[in-house]
């Protein structure tokens, strides 16, 4: 696999489960414009690297979950469980794919859940979008015929990736907009003449819930006195009589209001959840309704009116407006045009009003002046048009430095961009729009003008004839010498081509030079540019002349990388030189037990020189141990990260309320422990989910609160790691344990009835305990907690359970914190070398012969008043020989922890404790249980270590 | 208030509460291929279930209420017609 | 005609308060301070908007409010008395089938403003 995408795999992940955080967090409503920008900015990026490559399934997903979030992102805090449910679903998606590419270099084809999704997105952005945007100013240049408002933040809404999307966006789009398309003509212009001096304007739609009567609920009521109403009706979903139940509420209630968003918070307290409040701008409400009839008006009467609208003379406009008016029919196309005209020309004639009812008009009529009515170039001098123009880009420029605080920079911005559009259409630098409609949707994202600035002192400073009357195919630039100095490679010009120079007319020949005209760059380079915004999710201007952006800030922390394999293999070398190193003090017992090695100086120096370095190796090689530990430790929360996700899923699920916690997510431990511990955690969890805690309705019953708890703990204890998971739950009842077990064969009534409280707890553990009829979905068939305690057995740890019926459950686990290098015992029996885990020693004792007594089949000794059973190793191992005395008649004991009781293991004898590193057996020996594994010890001798769990 | 569900008008008066609403629906469903007409002359509200009932049923507005908002909410919603 | 209303509060103090206004405001007003009689009182009248207290001794007023919409008043405006601070409360009100809520101390003023805001007619 190529190393981009092997980092664009891990990236993904990283950048996934990031996500996944915020977004729990904003469903639990914290900090949510952090999160939501968070949340936004690692998308951007992911969807971003995954066009690199060819993954269209999930670049489609992707892209409409960008644009729902810059959606979202106007407003976070009212992020619902079904929003949120969809986006981890498309995270989930993402995750899946990336494992295929893991596995297969290419995802597998997933064309119908990608389709799927898409939709389901678009649908939620379409709702979302319901609060009708601002139009945008640069779009009305480009013949949209839509009346209708455009969606908001549109960096990437004109693109779409599925087809399936783009079908169903154009429908809901209409269907949102058919309601306020309804709105009778002469109201809306009645609302528009209003909005001149009483500008608040807001779209509400009110949802109720479809049980909302059994509530108490009439909501025609409540939205009929929404207060300052100007405008209301209710819409419903299709709906036959026969089948109708009429105590389910599926109607929506639209409203338009003057009333301020405080005021209706405050008028819909109760239900404020299901309204959305859109501000809408009255101009939004000016389109034709279009009606049956029309009739067109001639090319005169057009032209007429034409000039006086071009010339400003209102009051001539107004009556030629009622003259005509009064000569053709009233319900034409035609006359809601000129009625909308004429009520800009009446009251709003020097606002913008008027040029959009202008361009209503013209569009509909598709009025081509018969005269132009452009500035000739005969008319104006190029000097002339050269100041004007140097005078509008420098006011832009200023107005782009204004204040970003301001209700209105928003709007400011766009006008701004807007002249600056003009301007490029007027100097025939059409295409450039494009590139400046990128700037300003990257401005509005990131409230940061300063490319805009850029590209405008790009403007000012570096003026260039450009030809007005050629097309841009064969525009040539005759270039002034300062541009010919500029860097000729495309990369380094992104800007439009400046302004004419008033050279217009004495054009010099465009000369052959050393660089390529300025224009053909700027389209080479356009589109590099573009493809590079677009992937590196910055604009950059790589021009030495203009300061590069404020790059996003990069929250990525300062880590490095690092593939598992290679710790895995430094820790073995480390392994290794350890063991190395204890064979030092050996060679220089071997020395000294030369012939002659005690006196002969020489010798005696060598020895003492190896056994100084022994001590300097040992120190070196402790260090290193103990740094590779270090990085090889592990926070528990590379585990507890996916908790609040599972807990939230399982419980909505079952239907459960489960408030989570969990502490020392910091606590350290080795990666293979962690890993170890992962699955069984997990099946603790869903064990507490499904088993353990209750419903709602169950829990409110017994008096607990509806919400359950959930507690898990991760803490740290000299070398070990003690998790702990604490619900408060059911608990369990050692008497039903106890019957289940006796129920299902794992033991007899005998035994049963001997039980302590604690025994009938651990009896889960055992296998076989859960079978499929008390095993969910949920908690895997038969897997079990005895699979858990395998696990844990593995690696010398502890679980205990605890429970007190009705209160809850208690499960804590104990892990050594490293399983790298095992301290042991060294033991001798037989003649043969065994080691015992220093963590199960708990001394050594010698006992004489005639301390020992036998009762019965068991033999016993007495150490500090204590019955200390004994056991022989040998006859544990199966050795037909007995334990060896010393010299003294006495027994080597080693004290040895048995469950919580202590027992005393009769071995020949004690050959110190060591550090070995442990190797599990292999091959044919891998089925013995007496042994945990085996290792090497200095004197390169292979040494047993014993499994005393599984021989007990 | 009382309605008055006469052969082929429904006449609603006064506030016009959830418990009327099957009455309604019943007159409603037994005319379905008929048309209807809505008499709200006297009429000062009605619950939104009715006003759901109406939505669907779509008698023709024959008097309007004296609230001319209420009015507009109506004669808005009868002809809002149905699609989504 | 006048609208009837029914308030549930174990405190008479704030049972007189609020007939008080609500009286003088022209609706016509029944009380009880005990949520078991009105429960059986509710059982056979149909007030137009129910008040009752969320934190009653003799029966939690969500239980109240349960059995009432399990039973004789499926469709009654109902408002629950809370105090500030009891947000879950009033939430699980909500989600029990409440209508809304009033905080206390209530003014009158906000008190029949809200009233006439869910009661047509009021």
């Amino acid at each position: 696999m190529n190393p981009l995408l092997q980092q664009f795999l891990a990236e993904g992940r990283d950048q996934l489960q990031q996500m996944s955080e915020s977004l729990l967090a904003l469903e639990r409503g914290e900090q949510s414009s952090e999160h939501i920008n968070e949340l936004f900015r690692l998308m951007h990026t992911l969807k971003g690297a995954s066009s690199l490559f060819t993954f269209p399934e999930m670049t489609s997903v992707l892209h409409i979950a960008e644009d729902l979030l810059t959606a979202i992102r106007e407003r976070p805090a009212a992020l619902g469980r079904d929003l949120t449910d969809l986006l981890l679903e498309c995270l989930d998606f993402t995750s899946l794919l990336l494992d295929e590419i893991n596995q297969h270099d290419q995802p597998l084809a997933h064309g119908e859940q990608s389709g799927q999704l898409c939709q389901r997105l678009q649908q939620q952005l379409q709702s979302w979008n319901t609060k009708v945007g601002q139009n945008a100013p640069l779009q009305t240049q480009e013949q949209t015929a839509q009346p209708v408002p455009t969606q908001q933040p549109a960096t990437t809404a004109t693109s779409r990736a599925t087809k399936q999307a783009a079908e169903h966006s154009d429908q809901s789009s209409l269907a949102d907009h058919r309601i306020l398309q309804s709105i009778p003509e002469a109201l809306r212009q009645q609302i528009l003449i209003e909005s001149l001096h009483e500008p608040e304007l807001n779209y509400i739609v009110y949802r109720p819930q479809a049980q909302c009567y059994f509530s108490g609920e009439d909501p025609f009521f409540l939205a009929r006195q929404t207060p300052s109403c100007i405008w209301g009706t209710a819409s419903g979903s299709s709906q036959d009589l026969a089948n109708l139940d009429p105590y389910d509420c599926q109607l929506v209630f639209h409203v338009l209001s003057r009333a301020s968003d405080i005021e209706l918070q405050q008028h819909f307290q109760y239900v404020v959840e299901q309204i959305d409040v859109a501000p809408i701008d009255a101009r939004q409400l000016i389109f034709l309704s279009s009606q049956a009839d029309d009739q067109p008006l001639s090319q005169e009467t057009l032209d007429g009116l034409h000039s006086l609208y071009v010339s400003r003379n209102v009051s001539g406009l107004r009556q030629r407006l009622i003259d005509i008016l009064g000569q053709i029919k009233t319900q034409t196309t035609t006359a809601s045009a000129l009625r909308w005209l004429q009520c800009a020309a009446n009251h709003a004639p020097d606002s913008p009003v008027m040029e959009q009812t202008w361009q209503l008009l013209t569009r509909h009529s598709q009025y081509q002046p018969t005269q132009p009515g452009t500035i000739q170039h005969n008319d104006v001098n190029d000097e002339m048009m050269q100041r004007g123009m140097q005078e509008v880009l420098a006011t832009q420029r200023h107005i782009l430095e204004l204040d970003h605080n301001t209700p209105w920079a928003k709007g400011r911005l766009k006008a701004a961009a807007n002249s600056l559009a003009n301007i490029m259409d007027a100097t025939g630098q059409s295409e450039q729009k494009h590139h400046l409609r990128q700037l300003l949707d990257e401005s509005l994202q990131d409230f940061n003008t300063r490319s805009m600035i850029s590209w405008i002192d790009n403007l000012l400073d570096h003026p260039v004839a450009a030809d007005q009357e050629q097309t841009a195919a064969t525009r040539r630039a005759p270039i002034t010498s300062q541009q010919a100095q500029q860097p000729s490679s495309p990369s380094t010009v992104s800007s439009p081509a400046p302004i004419a120079q008033g050279s217009g007319r004495q054009r010099t020949n465009p000369p052959a030079q050393p660089t390529t005209p300025a224009q053909a760059q700027v389209a080479a380079s356009r589109s590099e540019h573009n493809v590079a915004a677009e992937h590196s999710g910055r604009a950059r201007m790589a021009d030495n002349n203009e300061p590069e952006l404020t790059p996003r800030s990069d929250n990525s922390p300062r880590y490095l990388k690092v593939d598992q394999e290679k710790i895995d293999r430094l820790m073995g070398l480390i392994g290794e030189m350890i063991v190395a190193r204890n064979r030092l003090p050996f060679l220089a017992a071997r020395i000294e037990r030369m012939e002659g090695g005690r006196g002969d100086p020489v010798l005696r120096e060598l020895s003492r020189d190896i056994k100084e370095q022994h001590s300097l190796i040992n120190r070196i090689a402790e260090e290193m141990q103990d740094t590779i530990m270090q990085i090889r430790m592990m926070p528990f929360s590379s585990i507890s990260m996916r908790f609040p996700r599972l807990v939230r899923d399982i419980s909505n699920r079952l239907g459960k309320q489960v408030r989570l916690e969990m502490e020392g997510e910091e606590t350290e431990a080795d990666k293979n422990i962690i890993e170890i511990l992962a699955e069984p955690l997990i099946h603790i969890v869903r064990n507490s989910l499904d088993h353990g805690l209750e419903t709602p309705e169950q829990r409110l019953r017994a008096g607990k609160p509806a919400e359950g708890q959930l507690l898990i703990r991760a803490s740290q204890e000299v070398d070990r790691v003690l998790i702990e998971v604490n619900d408060d739950g059911l608990g369990m009842d050692p008497d039903v344990l106890r019957e289940k077990a006796v129920e299902k064969g794992l033991i007899d009534s005998a035994t049963a009835v001997r039980l302590s409280r604690q025994e009938c707890l651990n009896l889960i553990l055992l296998p076989g305990f859960s079978t499929a009829d008390t095993v969910t979905d949920l908690s895997g068939r038969g897997v079990g907690m005895d699979a858990v305690r395998r696990a844990i057995d593995k690696v010398n740890g502890g679980i205990t359970i605890s429970s007190v019926p009705g209160k809850g459950t208690r499960i804590q686990i104990r892990l050594p914190m490293s399983i790298a290098a095992t301290r042991v015992m060294m033991i001798e029996t037989d003649g043969q070398l065994m080691g015992i885990p220093m963590d199960q020693v708990q001394e050594t004792v010698r006992i004489p012969q005639s301390a020992i007594h036998q009762v019965r089949q068991q033999q016993t000794t007495v150490l500090r008043e204590q019955i200390l059973p004994l056991v022989a190793l040998n006859d544990l191992l199966q050795l037909p020989i007995s334990t060896r005395l010393n010299e003294d008649n006495e027994y080597a004991v080693l004290v040895i922890r048995n469950g919580s009781e202590p027992l005393g293991l009769l071995v020949d004898n004690f050959r110190g404790s060591t550090e070995v590193i442990q190797k599990p057996l292999g091959g044919l020996l891998a089925g013995v249980t007496a042994y945990t594994g085996a290792a090497l010890i200095g004197d390169g001798s292979v040494v047993m270590i014993l499994n005393l769990r599984a021989l007990l | 208030m009382p309605h008055k569900l006469l052969k082929r008008r429904a006449v609603l008066s006064g506030n016009v509460g959830i418990e009327e609403t099957d009455e309604i629906l019943q007159w409603f469903r037994d005319r379905e291929q008929e048309k209807t007409e809505l008499d709200l002359s006297d009429c000062d509200h009605l619950h939104a279930a009715i006003l759901q009932v109406l939505m669907i049923a779509r008698p023709r507005l024959s008097a309007m209420p004296a609230n001319a908002s209420f009015g507009e909410w109506v004669g808005n919603s009868l002809s809002s017609g149905y699609g989504d | 005609m006048a609208k009837f209303i029914y308030i549930v509060d174990d405190s008479l103090t704030m049972l007189m308060s609020l007939r008080g206004t609500l009286e003088l405001s022209g609706f016509q007003v029944e009380t009880a301070d005990n949520p078991h009689a009105a429960l059986q009182r509710l059982s056979s009248i149909k007030p137009d908007l129910i008040i009752t207290d969320i934190n009653m001794p003799q029966m939690d007023g969500l239980e109240l409010i349960q059995a009432l919409r399990a039973g004789s008043q499926r469709f009654t405006p109902i408002l629950t008395l809370t105090t500030e601070s009891q947000g879950a409360k009033r939430d699980e009100a909500k989600r029990l089938g409440a209508t809304g809520w009033l905080v206390k101390p209530i003014s009158s003023a906000d008190l029949t403003a809200v009233i006439r805001k869910i009661l047509p007619g009021a």
